[in-house]
């Protein structure tokens, strides 16, 4: 119980000392930079995500497409091949 | 936006173009940029990425070449500034799924990771607010439903001090939500999609080509092509034609107006004679068929029965958890199994997937060019077993064919084809154009030989060759009217040719010369499409026409109906819908002509093939925007694997769950694993929900 004490006691000293130090310009200045670092990290990420994405969808339509053609090919050679042995 | 945009061809394929471009469309340039794209000739559909400006573009397959030219006419300038229906705008809080995924696991890595230990229960308890308000509010209104579940099993969690599972619960609930609102969304918006491209289209002249478009796409100077007995969908100026328009919907007047070239007509009046070529001078911004969605998907009555009672039954088993958590508490004494019962619900699984299982059958029908009206009407239709077909337009092709022509008094084939075409040439009628085709074919040229010749009213046309009276007609015009007297021989033969056709009496100088014999063919599935029918279990195919009993009885012959009748009026029609309905049967009206019409109301399923009239259409439950009858069975089998799909559903969702409070209750799986458990088979339901049917 004391130990519990202790710890929300010291969480809200943690508290009301972090009020404190961000009307610090350094420390404000320090927090903008991180958080506009954090914002940029997050602006690149979805970048890659959607490059990715798109990337990927390219690949299996591509891969759609070779498959597709391959089908048709098979197929007309089926049909040659029927022509010419009726021949 | 005034820069310079760097376009480039990333990848071309058959019927797939994509575009990267150094720019990152806002949301406004975004929905302007798909709206002018998916307006270009041959374009389908158009994605545009939120992050990377790339741009993603469906076309028809071999245009690829065509569509990048087009395209690089674009002005990707000034994209704010554009006559988009503004309904067109992506609404603000659209998210991808990947954005769900990244902004629940932002939050989850903040509260997880970051925040010191000590805050943690503090931001729990505010997070759940939100949660606990909803709860409350329910219990105010008596309402027991799956808020007031949730809000009690994290307000338990909270008073355990188990802020962990708390809050692990809200973040499940939260990606749960997002998740479900994203799908029916989705639904929503492909069903949306998907109807402008395939049901509201019109027949445009490209060149000397007909071709089919979607409305959205006409603009200023295309020639829109109007037939008889439909609305004309734009506003323009007649650019060739003749016809009678009936502008009462405009003005309230109700006697129809004629319009020749360089008449303006107006959109939303109906074109009751004659045929328009139309050339647009406004483009056009809403169509109804926008009204129309609105009512599909929001209207009540329009609910499968299914839903309905899947929807009722989602709130009703509500109280069952309750009871359950209770029960369960009270025999063992142990919150935390009592806690099982409330991670799991059934109703927000039910809820969802019935509506999405319904518009994905409702936008795979429109693919096939299939307007369905509403949830309820796939589910009549599925458990049909009388169909009503009319004849004329819907089992035959509306379009009567010269069969064969019999001569008398040394007159020729040819001859009397010439003569007959001659005659009938200057008049607009189904027949006639059947006798000039078969000239044409045949190349039987002619020259003008007679006089001016008379038009008698659904009876014939009269005129003079080197004169002498030339008659073309039918019976009762040529024989009673006229006198024309027919020999005892040819009478006798006559009653055997009239059982398989329509007659047509040509005579000179009052002697019969020539017997033109016309046939309406049925359509080339016709036969097919009974036998599927039957096949798919329809007891009882009927035909009712207006058409005379030699004709009717020939077509149902043919095509092997269970009963047919002639020469009814369109009361009879509707009589006897309404008599096989009394009879306890499911009865599905297919029509086509505006004498359909109250059939087509009075039956469970009113179906209109969509060569007929735009009023037939309107009344219509379904909507057929093709000639092929086939689409018929298919739309029946599409309706029940939609019964079996929504059947499936309710067991499955049930039978998880249960699963989930049993493991719970039995504490095999914990609290938070069965909350996880349930909302990720909840996703995954609606997701297989939003699969193709056949």
């Amino acid at each position: 119980m004391y130990k519990k004490v202790l710890k929300y006691g010291a969480s809200f000293i943690f508290g009301a000392a972090s009020a404190k130090v961000l009307k610090s310009k350094v420390v404000k200045d320090a927090t903008v930079r991180v958080i506009a670092e954090g914002m940029k990290a997050k602006e690149s990420f979805d970048k890659n995500v959607d490059d990715m994405k798109s990337k990927a969808e390219d690949l299996v339509a591509e891969a759609r497409v070779k498959k597709m053609y391959e089908e048709r090919e098979k197929s007309e050679k089926i049909i040659k091949e029927e022509i010419i042995t009726q021949e | 936006m005034e820069k310079l945009l760097r376009i480039t061809l990333a990848s071309k394929l058959s019927g797939r173009i994509r575009l990267n471009t150094n720019y990152v469309f806002d949301r406004f340039e975004r929905s302007a940029l798909i709206y002018k794209l998916e307006k270009l000739k041959f374009v389908k559909r158009v994605y545009i990425y939120k992050y990377t400006g790339s741009i993603l573009i469906e076309c028809l397959e071999d245009k690829e070449e065509e569509v990048i030219e087009k395209t690089s006419h674009i002005s990707f300038n000034n994209l704010h500034e554009t006559d988009m229906p503004p309904s067109l705008i992506e609404p603000e809080d659209s998210k991808e799924i990947y954005e769900i995924f990244r902004d629940q696991a932002l939050k989850f890595l903040f509260f997880k990771v970051l925040m010191p230990m000590p805050f943690r229960p503090i931001l729990t308890v505010i997070r759940s607010i939100p949660f606990i308000k909803k709860g409350f509010n329910s219990l105010i209104n008596r309402n027991l439903n799956v808020e007031l579940l949730d809000a009690t099993a994290i307000g338990i969690s909270i008073i355990d001090r188990d802020f962990k599972s708390a809050s692990t619960i809200m973040t499940l609930l939260n990606i749960g939500e997002e998740l479900e609102d994203y799908t029916l969304k989705k639904t929503r918006k492909d069903l949306e999609q998907s109807l402008a491209l395939n049901i509201d289209k019109v027949w445009i002249l490209d060149g000397n080509e007909h071709r089919q478009v979607p409305l959205k796409n006409i603009d200023i100077g295309d020639k829109v092509i109007v037939n008889m007995g439909n609305v004309i969908p734009i506003d323009g100026r007649v650019w060739q034609g003749d016809g009678m328009v009936n502008q009462s919907s405009l003005t309230g007047e109700s006697v129809p107006v004629r319009k020749i070239e360089e008449d303006s007509v107006y959109a939303g009046s109906v074109l009751e004679e004659g045929s328009l070529i139309v050339e647009v001078i406004k483009g056009n911004k809403n169509t109804k068929l926008y009204e129309i969605i609105n009512l599909i998907s929001e209207s009540e009555k329009l609910k499968a029965e299914e839903q309905l009672k899947a929807e009722n039954m989602a709130d009703s088993l509500v109280k069952f958890s309750f009871i359950g958590a209770l029960a369960t508490l009270l025999l063992t004494k142990n919150y935390l199994k009592a806690k099982a019962f409330l991670m799991v619900d059934y109703s927000c699984a039910l809820k969802l997937t019935a509506p999405i299982a319904v518009m994905t059958a409702m936008r795979e029908s429109s693919n096939n060019g299939i307007l369905v009206k509403g949830g309820k009407y796939l589910e009549l239709l599925s458990k049909a077993d009388t169909i009503v077909f009319d004849k004329t337009g819907t089992l035959t092709e509306a379009k009567p064919e010269l069969v064969d022509i019999i001569t008398f008094n040394g007159y020729s084939k040819k001859e009397a084809l010439r003569i007959a075409a001659c005659l009938e040439e200057h008049f607009p009628h189904s027949v006639a154009n059947a006798v000039v085709e078969r000239a044409i074919k045949e190349k039987v040229s002619h020259r003008e030989l007679h006089t001016k010749p008379e038009y008698i009213v659904s009876h014939g046309i009269a005129s003079t060759i080197d004169g002498k009276r030339v008659l073309i007609g039918s019976e009762h015009f040529i024989v009673e009217d006229e006198g024309v007297e027919i020999p005892d021989e040819i009478n006798r033969k006559l009653v055997e040719i009239k059982e398989n056709y329509s007659v047509l009496y040509l005579s000179i100088d009052r002697k019969l010369i020539a017997l033109l014999l016309i046939k309406d063919p049925v359509k080339a599935d016709a036969k097919d499409t009974v036998r599927n029918l039957r096949e798919l279990g329809i007891k009882k195919i009927v035909m009712l026409t207006g058409d005379s009993e030699n004709a009717a009885s020939s077509v149902a012959n043919e095509l092997g109906m269970d009963y047919y009748q002639s020469q009814v009026l369109p009361k009879d029609k509707s009589d006897f819908i309404k008599r096989e309905k009394e009879l306890g049967n499911i009865t599905v009206m297919v029509g086509d002509g505006i004498n359909d019409s109250v059939a087509l109301s009075n039956a469970d399923v009113g179906i209109a093939m969509t060569s007929g009239a735009d009023i037939a259409k309107e009344i219509a439950d379904i909507t057929i925007s093709s000639n092929e009858l086939n689409h018929l069975v298919n739309t029946i089998m599409l309706s029940r694997k939609l019964e079996k799909r929504l059947k499936n559903n309710y067991r499955n969702i049930i039978f998880i769950n249960t699963l989930l409070i049993i493991l719970g209750v039995t504490q095999r799986v914990s609290n938070t694993t069965s909350a996880l458990a349930h909302n990720a088979s909840t996703v995954y339901v609606a997701f297989d929900n939003m699969k193709k049917y056949l």
